[in-house]
């Protein structure tokens, strides 16, 4: 019983999601498969700057906590293919996914494209 | 002209792209970093692994890497206040056919932390490579609890007058909570004491501070 409803303090939660190394596609493709992933899990993706291959996504604020999760993709080229990161950063509660649930989403977005 | 041994130990700036993206939404609650990337010509993960522990430690403690020998590191921040996580920075070594890619990633959950991703990535950046360092905003530090029978607050243990077994603790956020973990709220304004419990009631502190009656209430506070 309770008289009063509280709330537990939100925290920050972040957390490295995959690595993944690609031969023989160019970093091109890497990016659309960047922009591609965010715009799907967390509905945009923008270019930290053109052809930087560092690429940042978040969920539009649905409520009074403005935004409550973000994701960044890096692609960097490595001999004829590319390496690929997945880093997510999440507001608990009141998001529902753990940033790590969040990268999950990510990489199979980013697989599946 | 640079010589080649100094170059040699210079890290090559790849991109000093955007240091942190523009406010996206002025509401934004979790602030977010990404765009500062180092390649260096020479030198092992182990060496940007070193680095990148060192720089995360130097402002968020215990960083940690995701598996040994990953190079891959993460370190959390805790506001005090809250004790919640309220800054988070990731460092990201990639060994390359010579030397190696760094990248740096930060959060900060505003306005609970007091400074954002992006002052947190660049020092955290420039502490790995040597650059210019700019001081961060202290964190909050706990306000000492209030003691003894103030007339400012109702901080403090109260024992019911009736019954000895009924406790109300109260604290200094506003918040009260009985002996059985039924949960309220306390607000004080002059000597009118206003309790969220059950209900609302008007009570009356009296002038030593130690005492509130009002309607069916009668609490003594243990100071």
């Amino acid at each position: 019983m309770s008289a009063t409803a509280l709330r537990a303090p939100a925290a920050l939660d972040m957390a490295l999601g995959d690595r993944r190394v690609v031969d023989n596609q160019p970093v091109s493709a890497c990016d659309a498969s960047a922009k591609a992933a965010l715009t799907q899990v967390v509905s945009n993706a923008a270019e930290a700057s053109p052809g930087s291959g560092e690429w940042v996504g978040y969920e539009p604020a649905t409520g009074p906590d403005g935004i409550v999760a973000t994701a960044a993709i890096h692609c960097f080229p490595v001999g004829g293919g590319y390496v690929v990161t997945f880093t997510c950063a999440t507001q608990v509660p009141p998001n529902p996914d753990s940033a790590s649930s969040l990268c999950g989403k990510l990489s199979a977005a980013f697989g599946a494209k | 002209m640079t010589d080649s041994r100094t170059l040699r130990r210079l890290f090559t700036v790849a991109g000093i792209l955007a240091l942190a993206l523009p406010a996206i939404v002025a509401s934004a609650r979790v602030d977010f970093s990404i765009g500062i990337r180092y390649v260096s010509p020479d030198g092992t993960v182990q060496d940007c692994s070193a680095k990148a522990k060192a720089a995360l430690e130097s402002y968020l403690p215990g960083a940690t890497e995701s598996s040994p020998g990953s190079g891959e590191w993460i370190a959390m921040g805790q506001n005090i206040l809250t004790g919640a996580a309220s800054s988070a920075a990731a460092v990201r070594c990639y060994g390359l056919p010579k030397g190696y890619v760094v990248t740096f990633t930060c959060s900060a959950l505003l306005p609970a932390n007091p400074y954002g991703a992006g002052p947190l990535c660049l020092d955290i950046a420039h502490k790995f490579h040597g650059g210019a360092l700019t001081p961060l905003a202290a964190m909050p530090t706990a306000t000492p609890v209030p003691t003894g029978c103030a007339m400012t607050n109702l901080v403090g243990t109260w024992v019911s007058d009736s019954d000895s077994k009924t406790t109300l603790t109260m604290d200094l956020a506003g918040s009260l909570t009985d002996n059985e973990g039924v949960s309220g709220n306390w607000n004080l304004d002059g000597t009118t004491v206003t309790l969220t419990y059950y209900g609302t009631h008007t009570l009356t502190l009296s002038s030593d501070g130690k005492h509130i009656h009002g309607g069916n209430y009668s609490f003594t506070r243990r100071c």
